[in-house]
């Protein structure tokens, strides 16, 4: 699953080029993405632009995404689609990952 | 019959390049047992395969066995309550499961939980909390200086769970939902963990839904789990289910949804609590025409019959 990535500022940008991140490519997606955190990346923003859907594995991922970064808030999320943004709001997980509409927003947040 | 494969094809491709008759019989003599050979072999391989496909169909078979000896048995014991379940895993075994338990004379507790995925691995990890819960009772129940013991609340029993199924114990999360009814005065204390919310028909047909809670079990989080309280009067029927069958597709892409099953249970709110389910599972494979779900369905409705001390 390709992952585009970019820095804005020291803040990396991490956009997962799928339009689902389901158990086919859970796997693949969560090592990429690990990769990035080993790196010693502080803050990352994962932009969800291109996801439409995301199943329970794709939860998961996220689930151990946030516990493997460094902090809490060291990994965000932006731009979520709405079946997304449902699973999140319906498992409560908004509660433990800061969500923001625009990756503007989550900078913009991150930076304070 | 024992050279190498590459090199015997080769020896046919000559000889069957070859325009002479007494080498084409040969060659068809030569491809004749070839066939025979791979025929046998592949009638070989095809019942091996239909065994092992046997034996596995057997051992889900038993699996599916042991986990429905872990869902409710009889009805509580109680006259206060009456109780009706469905549960459809979609692989003979399911990442579902529910129960409901009686703690001491006065109180039962609810619960229903949903481990990511489906099939062995989800149904294993139900089995764990399944065994978790019934030998820790003490979990559930907490000394008080009364003897008499009480239920544990809601916020703390699933804080336990939460402590003893983090996601990387099995790779898997769930959702679960977690209520005590005292079965004498009706008050009903609850919580979740990321669960759909449990729909409340009272008895006048007003529809409440349990919304409090916190997230998912297994991310170990600090965020408490918050509690909620309803009070059950005579004739309210509380219903607890897994997103199988709001997310139950038909094959021109609908899902069941939500309206709808709701619409189904409160048409049915004043049949018992059986015929609920019944019709309602009946609409739902009626919608799908019969067709198979991808997700584990489950219901479970509590009728709370009266507050009779």
């Amino acid at each position: 699953m390709q992952l585009k990535d970019k820095m804005v500022g020291d803040i990396l940008v991490l956009c997962p080029i799928s339009s689902s991140i389901d158990a086919s490519v859970s796997i693949l997606f969560k090592g990429q993405i690990v990769d990035w955190i080993q790196k010693g990346y502080q803050r990352i923003v994962l932009d969800l632009s291109e996801v439409e859907f995301m199943d329970s594995s794709g939860l998961g991922v996220v689930i151990s995404l946030t516990k493997t970064a460094s902090r809490k808030d060291s990994l965000v999320l932006c731009n979520l689609h709405k079946a997304v943004r449902t699973l999140f709001r319906i498992t409560r997980f908004d509660l433990v990952i800061s969500i923001y509409d625009s990756l503007d927003d989550a900078c913009r947040n991150m930076n304070h | 019959m024992g050279a190498h494969p590459d090199v015997t094809i080769r020896l046919l491709e000559y000889m069957a390049a070859e325009n002479d008759s007494e080498g084409r019989n040969s060659l068809l003599k030569e491809l004749i047992q070839k066939y025979a050979l791979a025929e046998r072999k592949l009638a070989e391989l095809n019942n091996n395969l239909m065994e092992k496909q046997r034996q596995l169909d057997e051992d889900l078979q038993a699996a599916a066995k042991i986990q429905a000896a872990l869902l409710p048995q009889h009805q509580p014991l109680t006259s206060n309550a009456k109780i009706a379940w469905k549960f459809y895993p979609c692989d003979r075994i399911g990442g579902d499961i529910f129960n409901v338990v009686a703690l001491g004379d006065d109180y039962i507790a609810i619960y229903m939980l949903d481990v990511s995925g489906h099939g062995v691995p989800a149904a294993m990890v139900t089995v764990s909390v399944s065994q978790f819960l019934q030998q820790n009772s003490a979990l559930l129940t907490r000394k008080s200086a009364n003897p008499l013991q009480i239920p544990a609340p809601p916020q703390q029993v699933l804080s336990a769970i939460d402590d003893e199924f983090p996601i990387e114990r099995f790779n898997k999360f769930f959702t679960m939902v977690y209520m005590v009814l005292n079965i004498h005065t009706g008050q009903l204390i609850y919580s979740s963990a990321g669960h759909p919310h449990p729909i409340l028909i009272r008895a006048e047909g007003q529809v409440e839904f349990l919304d409090k809670g916190g997230t998912i079990i297994g991310v170990g989080n600090s965020i408490p789990f918050e509690e909620g309280e309803k009070q059950l009067c005579p004739g309210d029927k509380l219903i607890c289910f897994t997103d199988g069958i709001v997310e139950y597709m038909n094959q021109n892409g609908d899902y069941y949804g939500e309206e709808r099953f709701f619409a189904r249970l409160l048409m049915f709110r004043d049949r018992p609590v059986d015929d609920m389910l019944e019709e309602t599972i009946r609409d739902v494979m009626e919608f799908g025409d019969q067709q198979k779900a991808n997700d584990d369905i489950s219901l479970l409705a509590i009728e709370f019959i009266s507050s009779a001390p």
